[in-house]
Parts: C-alpha cells; sequence; structure tokens
C-alpha cells in the first residue's frame, strides 16, 4: 500500500497530465479505503491518517496546477500584454495648464477676472502707468506699433488694469491676463509675443506685507509648500516700493543648478504698491494697493525643463501631448 | 548696464573688498541685479543691470555708496578735487548759452600739455577691463572720470576751435563726421555746440572729428557739463547714437557735481601730462536742496510694519539722507543730493522698506472682498476648451501676427469677411507683420509645421485674438476671441476590424459645430458661402449675425503656403466668434413611459434634394415621430447615377400607450408616398 501511494506522490503533475492523475488518485483512494476495511482495528488509526494526508496532499497539488491554467483556459489565444493605439485624447496647450493653477488660485480668493484689448493706446500702456512720454523706463519695454506716435501692441497688461480703474470705484480686486508683445529678437529664449498674468488689489489699508504675504500663499499653493517666494527690491515706474519676485528654483530644489545660476532662485515676477501718481490719474483718492506680474511663459518653460522658450508657439503637438 | 571694476572700486575703497562680497547677492538684495561676473587678468568686470531710476550708480564711486551702507561704515565716500578756479581769467575764445537746456558748464583751459605720453598703467588696465580702448592720455582720462564718477566730460583742441564756442539748440539738419568717423544728420531741436565754423560736438552724445585730440594737440578746453535729460534721449534717440556719455546724460547726471567733477578731471591732466591753467568759464546754477515730509503713519499704512520716528530715522541715515524728527508723526527728511529719483514721499518710503529689509517685513494676507463680475469670454472659452479636448482636439497658441503676404496667398482679398489690414510699423520681420484678422493662416501654419515632422497631423483647435479696425472704440481698433479647429487625415485608421481608413470630412467638422451649439443650446443658421478659402463649406449666424464658418479648404489654397504640397486629404476649417456665444438652456423635454420603434429606411435621394427638405416633409407626416437620423451615405456601386443612398432612422413613440406596429406601418406608407413627390423612393 506505502509504495502504491509513494509512486503516485512521486508523478510529475503538468497542466496535461492533471486530469488523468485526477483520476488516478480518486481510484487509488477508493482501492485503499475498501483495503482499510481488511486492516486490523489497532492499525486503523495509524493507516487512516497515513491515507488522510495523501489525500489532501494531492488534492491541494492538483487544484493549484488546475488554478494556474485557469486564467489561460478561456480565450488562452489571446495576448493581454499587447495594447491597441492610445486613445485619442486632446492636449490642453502647456502655457494654459499652468495659468489654470494660477487663475484657481485668484479665482476662489475672490479675484474677478477681467480682459482687455492687445491693441492699446499709449495713454494706457505708458503715460497713465506713470511713463510721460521720454521716460528712460520705456526703453525697458520696447514696443511694436501699429500707428505713430501713440497705438502701440500692448507691453504689459497694465494697461487694462488702468481701464479697469477708469470705469470702476475701489475696491479692486482682478486679475488681468493675457498676451502681451514686446521687440525681442526670436531666439531660443525669447519670443515677440508671451503670456503675463497681472493682478491689482485696491482697497483703503492694503500694505506691502499684504502684497508679501499674496505672492508668497499664491507660489506656495500653486507648486507646494516646498516652493517658497521672496522679494528683491526692484524698480517699475507704476509701482513704489517695488520688487522683483524670485521663486525657489523648481528644477534643483532651490540648492542651485545651471538653471538657476546656482542661486537656488529664479525671477518670475514683479510686483508693488501702486504709485500715487497712478492712483490720482485714475482719480482714485484715498486709497491705496498692490500690483502684481507674473511672466506666464518662463513658467512651463521650468517646470516642463523646455529647452527653448519659443516651443511654447511653435505647436509642435507630439511635445504638447508629451507635457503633463 | 554698468560695468566697474573690483580692482577700481578697492582703489577707491581702499581696502581690500572680499570677493565673496561680489557674490551675486548683496547687491541684488538691494535690487542691482548682476548679470555677468568675468575674471579679466587679476580683475574681475561685474556687469549690472541699473534699472532706470539710478543713473547715480553707473559709477564707481556710485557701486562704493552702495558698499559702504552694506558694510554699514555710516559715512558718504567723496572726491574732492584741490583746486579752483579763483583769479582766473574766462576763456581765450568766447563762450554763448542760447539754450537753457544747458543748466551748468564748467570750461577749464590748460594749455602746454604734452599728449605724447603714455596713459598710467593703472588707468589704462581700468579702461581695457572695462572694455574702453586707450587712445591716448587726454581721452582716457576723460573716460577714466565718466567710469569712476559718473560726469561725462569732453575735450576740445583747442587750436582747433575756431573763435567760439556756442550752445544752442540745432535750427537746421545737417551733417556732422563724428569722432568715431561715422557722417551723422544732426536733427533741429538737438542740442549743439558751433564755432564760427559750424558744429564741434552733439551735445553729451558724440563730438566730432573737427576739434578731435590728437597725440599733437597742445591746448585744450575741459567741458564738464549738465545737459537736459528729456533733451538728450531725445536727440540720442533720433540720431540713433548711443555712447557712455548720452547713456548717462538722458538718465539724469548730478549737476551739483559738475564744477568738482571738472576740476578733478583737470588735477588729473596736469598730474599725467603737465600744462597749466590758463582760464575758465563757469556758469552754476546750485540746484534745490531735495527735502521731503515723511509721515510715520503713512510709512507704517503703506509698508504694514509697526516703525517709529526713530527707527524710520536710522534706516534713512543709514542710505545717506539727514533726517530730522519734527514730531512722533513727522520726519524732515534731506536726500542725498545724487539722488535724482526722489520724487516724493513714498520714494523715500520705498528707501525705508529697502533699508529695513523685505525679508523682515511680516506677510499677511489682504482682507478684502468686491462683488464678482463674470468674464463672459473666458468662460466660453473655457467652455469650449473642455469640449474640444474631450473630443481629443489638441490645443495650439500661435503668434497673433502672421505673414505679410499671408492673406494674399490664400487669396483673401477685400470683399471677403475674413480680410485685414492692420500692419506692425516695426515688424521683426515679414513673417510678423500683420495682426491677423482671421484664424485661417495661423492654423495652416501649424498643420503643416507637424505634417512637415511627421507626415501628420491630430485634430488641433486654438482660442486666439483676431483683429478689425473699428472706429467706435478708442484705438480705433476691436478684437475678437475666435475660435478654430483643423481636421486633417484619418478620423479612424484601419486595422482592429476596420479594412479601410476613414478619412476626415466636412460632416466632422460641421459635426464639431453642431456638438459645441447643442451644448451652448443655441440656435443658429448655417448660410451658403461664397469665400473662396472653402472649397465647400458654409457661414454660421446666430441671432441673425455673422459667427463664422465651416468647410472644406480649397486645397490649392493650401498649396500656396510653405510645404503646403506635404498635406495629403481634405483640409476641415472651423471658425467661430467665441465673443458671440452665450449660454442658453434645454429643458427636459416630457419623457414617454412607452417604448419606441425605431425604422430603418434606405432611401435614393436624387442630388440636390437636401435632407433639411424632406426630414421636416417626414416629420410632418405624423406627431409619433420623435427624431430622424442619418446612419449612412453611400453614392458608391449599384446606386443609380446622379442619386445618393441615404440610410435615415425614424423613432416612432406614442406618450400614450405603446405603439403597434400597424400603426406604424400606416405612418410609413404615408412618408414614402410623400417622398415620392420629391423623387425620393426606398431603395430595393
Amino acid at each position: 500500500m506505502e509504495n502504491k501511494i509513494q509512486e503516485v506522490l512521486n508523478l510529475q503533475i503538468t497542466k496535461e497530465n492533471v486530469d488523468e492523475i485526477d483520476k488516478k488518485v480518486k481510484n487509488l483512494l477508493k482501492d485503499l479505503y475498501a483495503e482499510m476495511k481488511t486492516i486490523p482495528n489497532e492499525q486503523k488509526r495509524e493507516v487512516g491518517a497515513k491515507i488522510n494526508e495523501f489525500r489532501t496532499q494531492m488534492e491541494e497539488k492538483i487544484k493549484a496546477i488546475k488554478q494556474s491554467g485557469a486564467t489561460n483556459k478561456k480565450g488562452s489565444n489571446i495576448d493581454l500584454t499587447l495594447s491597441k493605439p492610445r486613445l485619442k485624447r486632446g492636449a490642453m496647450h502647456p502655457l494654459n495648464k499652468i495659468y489654470k493653477r494660477f487663475e484657481d488660485y485668484y479665482r476662489s480668493n475672490g479675484y474677478n477676472v477681467v480682459s482687455g484689448p492687445e491693441i492699446e493706446l499709449d495713454k494706457y500702456n505708458c503715460e497713465m502707468l506713470n511713463m510721460p512720454p521720454h521716460h528712460p523706463a520705456r526703453s525697458m519695454q520696447d514696443t511694436f506699433y501699429i500707428e505713430l506716435p501713440n497705438k502701440l501692441l500692448r507691453s504689459h497688461t497694465s494697461a487694462m488694469q488702468v481701464r479697469y480703474m477708469l470705469g470702476h470705484k475701489p475696491p479692486v480686486k482682478i486679475i488681468s491676463p493675457g498676451i502681451v508683445y514686446r521687440v525681442d529678437e526670436l531666439d531660443p529664449q525669447h519670443t515677440p509675443m508671451f503670456f503675463q498674468l497681472e493682478g491689482l488689489v485696491i482697497g483703503d489699508d492694503i500694505t506691502l506685507a499684504d502684497l508679501k504675504g499674496s505672492i508668497m500663499n499664491c507660489i506656495s499653493s500653486v507648486f507646494g509648500d516646498n516652493i517658497k517666494a521672496r522679494f528683491v527690491p526692484c524698480y517699475y515706474p507704476y509701482t513704489e516700493p517695488s520688487a522683483a519676485i524670485d521663486m525657489t528654483c523648481t528644477v534643483c530644489g532651490g540648492k542651485g543648478c545651471r538653471t538657476c545660476k546656482n542661486t537656488g532662485w529664479i525671477r518670475v515676477g514683479g510686483c508693488g504698491m501702486v504709485h500715487p501718481n497712478v492712483l490720482e490719474g485714475v482719480g482714485y483718492k484715498d486709497v491705496q494697493g498692490f500690483a502684481f506680474g507674473y511672466g506666464m511663459s518662463r513658467i512651463p518653460q521650468l517646470e516642463y525643463s523646455l529647452p527653448e522658450l519659443r516651443i511654447l508657439h511653435d505647436n509642435n503637438i507630439k511635445v504638447y501631448k508629451k507635457l503633463k | 548696464m554698468f560695468k566697474f571694476s573690483k580692482n577700481w572700486l578697492e582703489k577707491l575703497a581702499k581696502e581690500k573688498i572680499d570677493y565673496k562680497d561680489f557674490d551675486k547677492n548683496w547687491l541684488d538684495l538691494q535690487g542691482f541685479e548682476v548679470a555677468t561676473e568675468t575674471p579679466v587678468n587679476d580683475d574681475v568686470v561685474i556687469e549690472l543691470e541699473v534699472k532706470a531710476n539710478r543713473p547715480d550708480m553707473l559709477s564707481h564711486i556710485g557701486i562704493l555708496r552702495e558698499y559702504n551702507v552694506y558694510k554699514n561704515k555710516n559715512y558718504l565716500p567723496e572726491i574732492k578735487s584741490n583746486l579752483n578756479l579763483d583769479g582766473l581769467k574766462g576763456l581765450d575764445i568766447k563762450v554763448e548759452v542760447l539754450t537753457d537746456k544747458v543748466d551748468n558748464l564748467v570750461l577749464i583751459e590748460i594749455r602746454n600739455v604734452d599728449n605724447t605720453k603714455e596713459t598710467p598703467k593703472e588707468m589704462k588696465d581700468y579702461l581695457e577691463a572695462l572694455g574702453v580702448n586707450s587712445i591716448n592720455p587726454i581721452v582716457d582720462i576723460s573716460n577714466y572720470i565718466m567710469l569712476e564718477l559718473g560726469q561725462p566730460i569732453h575735450m576740445f583742441d583747442l587750436d582747433k576751435v575756431k573763435d567760439k564756442l556756442c550752445y544752442k539748440e540745432n535750427d537746421k539738419v545737417q551733417k556732422i563726421i563724428t569722432l568715431s568717423g561715422e557722417e551723422e544728420e544732426i536733427p533741429t531741436g538737438a542740442i549743439t555746440i558751433e564755432d564760427s565754423e559750424g558744429i564741434t560736438c552733439l551735445a553729451g552724445i558724440v563730438g566730432t572729428k573737427k576739434v578731435e585730440i590728437d597725440e599733437n594737440t597742445k591746448n585744450i578746453i575741459i567741458e564738464s557739463a549738465h545737459f537736459d535729460a528729456i533733451a538728450s534721449r531725445v536727440a540720442s534717440q533720433k540720431t540713433h547714437i548711443t555712447t557712455l556719455a548720452s547713456y548717462r546724460f538722458e538718465r539724469g547726471v548730478d549737476s551739483d557735481q559738475v564744477l568738482n567733477y571738472g576740476l578733478l578731471c583737470a588735477e588729473k591732466v596736469l598730474e599725467v601730462c603737465g600744462g597749466t591753467i590758463t582760464g575758465a568759464y563757469t556758469k552754476l546754477n546750485k540746484k534745490e536742496k531735495n527735502i521731503k515730509e515723511v509721515s510715520v503713519k503713512r510709512t507704517n499704512s503703506i509698508l504694514g510694519t509697526k516703525l517709529n520716528a526713530n527707527e524710520i530715522k536710522n534706516l534713512l541715515e543709514k542710505y545717506y539722507f539727514t533726517v530730522e524728527i519734527l514730531n512722533e508723526e513727522t520726519l524732515k527728511v534731506t536726500c542725498p543730493d545724487y539722488r535724482l529719483d526722489l520724487e516724493g514721499e513714498i520714494d523715500v518710503i520705498a528707501d525705508v522698506a529697502q533699508m529695513y529689509g523685505y525679508h523682515n517685513i511680516e506677510p499677511t494676507i489682504p482682507n478684502l472682498s468686491v462683488q464678482y463680475e463674470p468674464n463672459i469670454v473666458m468662460q466660453n472659452a473655457d467652455r469650449l476648451r473642455d469640449i474640444l479636448l474631450g473630443q481629443g482636439i489638441n490645443e495650439c497658441i500661435s503668434y497673433t501676427f502672421i505673414h505679410k503676404e499671408a492673406l494674399s496667398k490664400l487669396g483673401i482679398n477685400k470683399d471677403s469677411k475674413l480680410y485685414g489690414d492692420i500692419e506692425i510699423i516695426n515688424p521683426l520681420s515679414i513673417k510678423f507683420a500683420i495682426m491677423r484678422p482671421n484664424m485661417v493662416y495661423s492654423m495652416l501654419n501649424t498643420l503643416l509645421f507637424n505634417i512637415s515632422k511627421y507626415n501628420e497631423c491630430e485634430p488641433i483647435f486654438e482660442i486666439g485674438t483676431v483683429f478689425a479696425r473699428n472706429s467706435e472704440t478708442d484705438t480705433g481698433y476691436s478684437q475678437k476671441q475666435m475660435l478654430s479647429v483643423v481636421l486633417n487625415g484619418n478620423k479612424y485608421q484601419k486595422g482592429f476590424g476596420l479594412d479601410k481608413n476613414i478619412p476626415y470630412d466636412f460632416y466632422d467638422i460641421k459635426q464639431i459645430l453642431e456638438l459645441i451649439m447643442e451644448e451652448f443650446s443655441l440656435e443658429y443658421e448655417l448660410k451658403p458661402t461664397n469665400e473662396s478659402i472653402l472649397e465647400k463649406g458654409l457661414e454660421i449666424y446666430i441671432k441673425g449675425k455673422y459667427a463664422g464658418l465651416v468647410g472644406t479648404i480649397d486645397a490649392g489654397k493650401v498649396r500656396n503656403l510653405e510645404n503646403g504640397k506635404l498635406v495629403k486629404g481634405e483640409v476641415e476649417y472651423l471658425e467661430l466668434c467665441v465673443d458671440d456665444l452665450s449660454f442658453g438652456r434645454t429643458p427636459l423635454a416630457e419623457q414617454s413611459k412607452f417604448q419606441s420603434i425605431i425604422r430603418e429606411y434606405n432611401l435614393l435621394v436624387p442630388n440636390g434634394i437636401k435632407f433639411s427638405e424632406y426630414s421636416k416633409l417626414i416629420k410632418e407626416k405624423s406627431n409619433l415621430i420623435r427624431s430622424i437620423e442619418v446612419k449612412d451615405i453611400y453614392n458608391g456601386k449599384g446606386v443609380k447615377e446622379n442619386h445618393s443612398a441615404i440610410l435615415i432612422s425614424v423613432e416612432y413613440n406614442n406618450f400614450d400607450k405603446t405603439l403597434v406596429s400597424e400603426e406604424v406601418e400606416v405612418i410609413e406608407k404615408d412618408i414614402l408616398d410623400s417622398l415620392k413627390t420629391l423623387n425620393i423612393e426606398l431603395k430595393m
């Protein structure tokens, strides 16, 4: 009897012979139980245990083999590892992907979103922003002209802020996103058209501290807590005091790398307290506030490690699809 | 931009300056951006971005002032000449100042100089490190004084000046040969310095060959002057001449130092080339002290700080202001003479902030809420973007200026709704010359760019600005946000059960329009078009107003463009004005509780009979017809000539009871009979 058990235990079970062996085991068990009846009573306990052990062992083995084959059983001729061509999904433009993150922040903080004309009057683009004719700061933003001397392509969306203030009484809490234009040669790092997000907040007692808090909060909300913003003194004719906005280099996390010229910081915009001349020009009295602007084209360049800024207007669809 | 030398600065500071002090940060944190640092021999040249408000930083003494602040040295570095002009006679030539644009003028006559000497090595090294060529000692000294102290100096060869120096505004356009040997035209209004023969110098900008200092020069006149900044700027812009001198004059030079710096220059000339001061001319107007009252309350209210009068005083004094506390609330502040940017109280407050340190200001969040104002155009754009991305169409953003010949290449002329002629006066190139009046060119450009790279282009859309003339706006122009969509190539690739590629056709682009209009719940009308850019297509009208077009682009027009021959198959195009869209609403119609019966009919329709006609006819036959849809169009083999086989499906439903097929069959017969009036029959 023991020999028969051992013989079956030694059989190699495969997917092909599993049914055959199953049958063999069942037949053997039948024989064994029949044999049991002939065994003297005092041995029955010991032999019964042996048979039971054999039975459990074999059943497990057979079950395991059968289950491993089960997944392949139905439709075993299908290769589940291959894929059909990818589902068609439209890619949002990388500029909008980043911009929408900022817009979400500002909308949820109660800012209105305003837009305005791209062909502007010098009055709104420069003069009312404390840049009278021949102001040296005008050369900071070389401008495309549509008609001389005073019709041009706006060089910043601040022009819209002047229009808005002229049409609205304070308080003001807006962002003005949009395309702006500056005479920059088209080279890998410059495009004559780019995307800007500016904002303006005016009330009775808005302070530089409020400005700092808003910017720091925005940058950390949009990019994560480990990305900080800092203020560096700067000059803009339409704000005083003014600051440049630096944020932690997202490429190296602030440790210093080639992108941030080893400073750990990347300049992403400028801001300041609205100059009293600007407020006076639009007829605002006894109020104060801040204005800020981000260069929206620079940020996707960092976020997606784009080697060249002009990729943003090449409209290479396969590249856009890769930017997540 | 201003380049300064570390060695030169050390000479002025009379101490070694640790190279680390030039680590980007200290100047940067003071608001002066370090653009580059370049080692030159044993020196380091630092290029600094100097903003338009701080011309006082365009000299080494200016940098030293900031360095002393940074090092808490508490004194203003100044350099004073030991010379004076007391007891000197006037110049041998006549001096006339006929313009009020020259308010300070010092001319010093030095005779018997030896200009054949070598420029001192130290001076030469400094100049050359900063990229200024050494020419001869006298010219080098004038450059040296300007770069050290910020005062541009001009030198005349006295023996070449005829009779007089007359400072005046130029009254007729005339030509000069400048020191660099270029012929330049001098516009009227520019400040010039003439002798009895003509212009010797374009004041504050560039001198002429005529009175040039050379190695044979024996007798000179040093000119240290203050010229009006705006006049200098206008003349420099008109002549397109920018020199180190004009760069400084047009930004502003400290007029109070004209005499002192002129004398320092004379001192250097005597030291290097010998000679004697033999005469002088001075016209000096002392500028008034710049005194501001600064309110403690306003300072804190702007900055969000809690500084007291004494703290503000200390901060300002550190930055060379003289401060008197009038009372707890008010300070009387005297600004440093060299600071030309401090026009109002706010400018002083900005300096308080800078000295206090932006990093020390505790951030807060503004407590301000305003009334919500929706931005309908942007909301429309957002909704459109969602719809199109959901359809697997990809978003582009192109330049809004297009090629000068874009419209003529596309055959879009004045009669077209797509025409426009807004030109940029100073475009980068002819590729970016016209403000686009439509999206066709931009979209085709993107299509062709992608095809040239990958032989295909996935579906694309752009929501962008188009421009038009408009006499009703204050600018004379108006703009619209325009959606455009381009489909080209295969909608479905063969394989996985499909035995051939299915290319995009007109109905695919029309489907997109229909989807958009359905999502916005907008009523619209489609009318025939004459636009030659379309091979076939329709114009879109919303509430009777033209809103765009939809169709297949004329293949010939595409081939006119660069790479246009690479395009295979039809180019489907949609252009729709985003501004004209508005959210409509479609209330839920009554829903039937009973099952519908759907029947399909394969109709043989003579070409020319439109779906809108026969579907209307069918619909009129029974109020049990809920919908009529086209399932397929076929005009291949087995279809009668000049006919198409159109498979339509009609849904029948009765709201009151379950329909039985006998009822449908009665209506069916009626439909088929009346279709015969249009020569439409069932295809067998």
